[in-house]
C-alpha cells in the first residue's frame, strides 16, 4: 500500500478492527470506528470554516478526545499543534504568535485559557461542535492532498528562549512509521503504554504506529509515574506489551525497586529515546524482562522523532555507554567536525514561519550539493564496532581553564556511582563552575572519590547538591535549568 | 499550633500556589509533581519522624493534607 496521508491508516484500522480499543485512558475509551467517526465530525466542522493547511492549535489534556481533535484537523486538510495547558501564559502567547492559528480547539475547562491567548482566533470547545459531516467537502480535501502537506507543528524550546515550531509533513511521518513498525517488529494489535505528552514528539511513534498496526494506545495518567508500584500494576492490568518512554521515567521505576516486586508478563518491547539511557537502568529492566526486545533510539524533533537506533543484543556493564547505533532506513548520518548531521526523508521542511532559523539549522550537505542536511547540535563518535555514540550537546560542551569538557561525560560517570539513583551536571559560565546534582543515598565525599577515579581533575565538579529527586520537564526529561535555579535559590545570600 | 497547621505551613513552603488546605485530589488532578512528592515525604519524616517505606507510597495517601497526616501517624516512630 502506497500511503500518502496518515488518515489512510486510520480508515484501514476502522475497517479491520472497528470495535477494538484505539486510544483509551483510565475508563475513557474510543474504538477505531469511533475515533474515525469523531475525527471526521471534527474535520467537517473545521473544513466548513477554515481553508486547508491552516494551523489548528489544540489545548486539551492527553485523552482519546484530544486525538480526535488532532485527526479532525487532518481531515480538514489542516495541521495541528498540541499545547501544554500547564505552561506559563507568556510562553503560550509566544507560540500562538508564531503559529497564528486559524482556530483554537479546547476542552471546556480550558476555554478561559484559550480565550486569553486567542487574539482574534475563534475558540471552540469540542462540545460546541455541531452540524453533520459533508462527505463531498472532506473528499475534495483528500483529493487535493499532497504528502508534503504539513501534519503537525511541534514547538521546542530554542536556546534563546523563543520557541521554534518544527513543521512535519505527512511524508515525514509515513516514512518514519513504516520504518518503525518494521524495524521494531511491532505486531498487528500491539498495545502501547504511552508516557509521552502529545506536545512531545515521542508520542508520534505511539499514536501512529498503533494506528498503522490497528493496535491500541493506553494513555497513562501522568501522576502514575510518581508511583512506580501502581504504575507497573496498571501496565499488567491493561496488558501493555510495548512501552516507549524517556529514560528518566524508566530510571525512576528501576530505582524504586518496584521491578522486583511486580511481574510484567505481557511487556515484550521496551523502547527509549529523548535522553541518554544509563546502562544501569537498562540492566535492571533487562533482568526483570529477560525476553523483551530493548531498543535505544535517538533523534531531534527536526528529523521526525528518530534518526538512529540500536537494538540491545549484547550485555553492557553498568558503566558502559549505550550506543545510539545506526541510521534508520532512508536516513544518512554524517559527523561534521564531530557534530551529528542528518539527511533523508525524515527531515522537517523547517521551522514554521522562521526562515532565518531554518536556514541556520538546515543547510546544504557539504559533499552532496543537492541534499539538505540538518545540524543537530549534538556531538557523536563511532566506537570500535562502528556503532554511533552520543557524546552530548554541542552547547553542553564547555571550555574551562583551556580544557574542553563534555558535561555528558561527567554525567555518565556520575550515574555509575554507587547510591546515585539519578543525576545531572550543569555549568555556570559566570562563575566558571560545574554543579553536580544527584538523588540517592550517596554522600558527597564518596561521590567525589568515585569521580576522581574516573575523570581527569579538570573535569571534576566544583559544586555539589544532593536532592531528594531531580526536577523533570513536562516531557519527563531532567530539567537542568530548574536544577541550576534550585542551587542558586539555595545559595542566595539575603 | 496543631499538627495539621504545622504540616500546612510546611506544604506552603514547598508550593505556595497550591491550596493544600482544601484540595482533595492533589495527585489525581495533577496539582503536585514528583519533585513535590519527594519533598512532602521528606517533610513528613522531618516533622513527624514518619519513615515511609518506598513500596508504601500510594497516590491516595497524598491527595489531601488529612490523608498525608494519617499516613504520617501510621508510620510514626517514637
Amino acid at each position: 500500500m502506497n500511503v500518502r496521508n496518515v488518515l489512510e491508516w486510520l480508515e484501514s484500522a476502522a475497517v479491520s478492527a472497528p470495535d477494538q480499543a484505539a486510544y483509551d485512558a483510565h475508563g475513557d475509551r474510543l474504538t477505531w470506528r469511533e475515533t474515525a467517526d469523531r475525527a471526521r465530525f471534527v474535520g467537517a466542522f473545521l473544513a466548513s470554516r477554515i481553508p486547508a493547511q491552516s494551523p489548528v492549535l489544540i489545548l486539551m489534556d492527553k485523552s482519546p478526545a484530544c486525538v480526535t481533535a488532532m485527526l479532525g484537523a487532518v481531515y480538514a486538510g489542516c495541521f495541528y499543534t498540541p499545547l501544554d495547558a500547564s505552561m506559563p501564559p507568556a510562553r503560550m502567547r509566544l507560540i500562538r504568535e508564531k503559529l497564528n492559528p486559524a482556530v483554537i480547539l479546547c476542552e471546556d475547562k480550558y476555554r478561559q485559557t484559550a480565550e486569553a491567548i486567542a487574539d482574534g482566533a475563534p475558540v471552540y470547545a469540542l462540545s460546541d461542535l455541531d452540524g453533520s459531516p459533508d462527505p463531498a467537502l472532506l473528499s475534495q480535501h483528500r483529493k487535493n492532498h499532497l504528502d508534503t502537506d504539513l501534519l503537525y507543528v511541534l514547538f521546542t524550546s530554542g536556546s534563546t528562549g523563543t520557541p521554534k515550531g518544527v513543521a512535519i509533513t505527512h511524508q515525514n511521518v509515513i516514512d518514519f512509521v513504516e520504518w518503525a513498525c518494521d524495524a521494531l517488529r511491532l505486531p498487528v494489535g500491539c498495545r502501547f503504554g504511552s508516557q509521552a505528552p502529545f506536545y512531545f514528539d515521542n508520542s508520534v511513534l505511539d499514536i501512529y504506529c498503533a494506528m498503522r498496526q490497528a493496535g491500541s494506545v493506553f494513555l497513562i495518567n501522568r501522576s502514575l509515574f510518581m508511583f512506580p508500584g501502581k504504575l507497573l500494576e496498571e501496565l499488567r492490568l491493561e496488558k501493555i506489551d510495548t512501552i516507549f518512554w524517556v529514560p528518566s521515567a524508566l530510571t525512576a521505576v528501576a530505582s524504586s525497586g518496584a521491578l522486583l516486586s511486580h511481574s510484567l508478563p505481557d511487556v515484550k518491547r521496551v523502547f527509549f529515546c529523548g535522553e541518554v539511557m544509563p546502562c544501569r537502568t537498562m540492566n535492571l529492566w533487562r533482568q526483570a524482562l529477560p525476553d523483551a526486545d530493548f531498543v535505544n533510539m535517538y533523534g531531534p524533533t527536526e528529523i521526525t522523532d528518530v534518526c538512529a537506533w540500536y537494538r540491545v543484543e549484547r550485555d553492557f556493564a553498568d558503566t558502559d555507554a549505550l550506543p545510539i547505533g545506526f541510521p534508520c532506513a532512508n536516513t544518512r548520518i554524517d559527523l561534521v567536525d564531530g557534530e551529528i548531521c542528518v539527511s533523508g526523508v525524515g527531515l522537517s521542511p523547517g521551522y514554521y514561519r522562521d526562515p532565518e532559523k531554518t536556514a541556520a539549522a538546515f543547510t546544504v550537505h557539504p559533499f552532496l550539493p543537492m541534499q539538505r542536511m540538518y545540524r543537530t547540535g549534538d556531538l557523536g563518535e563511532y566506537n570500535d564496532r562502528g556503532e554511533l555514540l552520543f557524546l552530548g550537546r554541542r552547547d553542553s560542551q564547555i571550555k574551562r581553564s583551556g580544557y574542553r569538557i563534555e558535561l555528558g561525560e561527567i554525567e555518565a560517570a556520575l550515574m555509575t556511582a554507587e547510591g546515585v539513583l539519578d543525576g545531572c551536571c550543569v555549568y555556570d559560565p559566570a562563575k566558571e563552575k560545574i554543579l553536580c546534582a544527584w538523588a540517592g543515598e550517596a554522600e558527597e565525599k564518596a561521590l567525589k572519590a568515585h569521580l576522581k577515579t574516573r575523570l581527569p581533575k579538570y573535569m571534576l565538579p566544583d559544586l555539589w547538591m544532593r536532592l531528594s529527586a531531580l526536577p523533570k520537564t513536562g516531557s519527563g526529561k531532567t530539567d537542568r535549568l530548574h536544577v541550576k535555579r534550585m542551587y542558586d535559590e539555595e545559595h542566595t545570600v539575603l | 499550633m496543631d499538627e495539621k497547621q504545622t504540616l500546612l505551613n510546611a506544604l506552603r513552603e514547598i508550593r505556595d500556589d497550591v491550596d493544600f488546605a482544601h484540595e482533595t485530589a492533589l495527585v489525581e488532578d495533577g496539582l503536585i509533581d514528583s519533585l513535590d512528592l519527594t519533598q512532602i515525604i521528606a517533610v513528613l519524616d522531618e516533622l513527624f519522624s514518619a519513615h515511609i517505606p518506598a513500596g508504601e507510597i500510594e497516590p491516595e495517601n497524598f491527595n489531601s493534607v488529612d490523608a498525608m497526616l494519617a499516613l504520617a501517624h501510621h508510620y510514626q516512630t517514637r
